[in-house]
């Protein structure tokens, strides 16, 4: 983009501040700067994302890195699992603590049900009945069963095992694990 | 009666004010910025097992036709195909006990295990369907990378250059946890 005035006028003196000598015009060339910001403007709001995995992205969720796969996540419910919380699509189902025991992070003894995390599979129970209310107005979007863990790439196997048999419980088997794309 | 002499360069003499558009694009590049992600988000998929109904289980062949099992312990990975012994040695394993840092494999070592897994399915090219059984501690970051190396071929496999057979093949698709029953 080229501005049509050019550049913007500033006078300036030539013997400095308050001379009070010969003024001379000297033309602050705009021009390369908003062309910088426009290409830059552009290439941002182009890559701007509103895939739900990285409206979900938090400070404390670091996400592993994969070399080949490059499936793109599509538009379904967010587990997000961090070491301080556990998220269905933003809202908090319950804190994460460390079990004294084996020193993982682990839930609090009182979400336990059986082999559950009980607030989750409520939830998710909710969002398989919207997903079925859904299916049965629209064929089109028929209900898959996939859910998108957005975990920490630090969090144990022993973590993520609740969270995976909750959510299958709920009639969540397709797991999908939200990674970085190196490719 | 004169001609009356417009004074073009008058006309055009007034600068464009560029305040406001940059005031807007000043404002609009670092929100950009800091709400843009500079990774491609993908998703791997983990399917969780789903138990058998009673009435099927007479056409279940045990022990089945095909039967590939990766066991993650904390130094290596361990590949089981058709073994007859649990218990007994596997028949590849990757050491990975040479690691500073233990939340990741070496890309050395998530290689020989992607080399395993192609030579395998050179041998069962039908067969898609593996086993994951990782410990309690293993670190999400491992598991990604064993799901990642273990769904499709790379550009560069000498089997998919050697052979047009397995360039529309995927590795081994049909991979399940292991150890998240989901009753």
């Amino acid at each position: 983009m080229s501005a049509g005035g050019g550049g913007q006028q500033v006078k300036a003196s030539k013997f400095g501040r308050g001379g009070g000598g010969t003024q001379k015009e000297v033309h602050l060339n705009l021009t390369p700067m908003i062309d910088l910001m426009t290409i830059l403007v552009v290439y941002l709001v182009m890559s701007f994302s509103a895939d739900p995995a990285t409206l979900a992205n938090s400070a404390d969720i670091e996400l592993s890195r994969v070399l080949i796969t490059s499936e793109k996540p599509q538009e379904v419910s967010v587990i997000s699992l961090s070491k301080n919380e556990l998220l269905l699509d933003g809202k908090v189902i319950c804190p994460v603590i460390i079990n004294p025991k084996d020193g993982y992070p682990d839930f609090p003894d009182s979400v336990w049900s059986g082999f559950f995390i009980e607030p989750l599979k409520t939830a998710l129970d909710k969002v398989k009945e919207n997903g079925e209310a859904i299916a049965r107005i629209n064929p089109s979007r028929p209900f898959r069963g996939e859910i998108l863990l957005h975990a920490d790439r630090r969090l144990p196997f022993a973590t993520l095992k609740p969270v995976m048999r909750s959510a299958g419980n709920a009639g969540f088997r397709q797991i999908k694990i939200a990674a970085k794309g190196m490719n | 009666m004169g001609k009356k002499k417009f004074n073009v360069d008058a006309d055009f003499d007034e600068a464009l004010n560029l305040t406001p558009f940059l005031d807007v694009m000043i404002t609009l590049i670092p929100f950009l910025m800091l709400t843009a992600s500079f990774f491609t988000v993908v998703v791997l998929e983990a399917k969780l097992p789903t138990p058998i109904p009673p009435y099927k289980m007479v056409d279940v062949k045990i022990p089945p036709p095909f039967d590939l099992v990766v066991m993650v312990p904390k130094d290596s990975i361990k590949i089981y195909v058709n073994n007859k012994d649990p218990l007994g040695p596997p028949q590849f394993s990757v050491d990975c006990k040479d690691r500073v840092d233990s939340s990741n494999y070496s890309e050395e070592q998530i290689g020989k295990f992607h080399n395993i897994l192609v030579d395998i399915k050179k041998k069962f090219p039908t067969e898609e369907r593996m086993a994951l059984d990782p410990i309690p501690s293993l670190p999400l970051e491992k598991l990604v990378q064993i799901i990642d190396q273990s769904k499709s071929f790379i550009a560069t496999d000498p089997a998919v250059t050697e052979n047009p057979q397995f360039q529309n093949l995927r590795l081994f698709p049909g991979l399940a946890m292991k150890g998240v029953y989901v009753p």
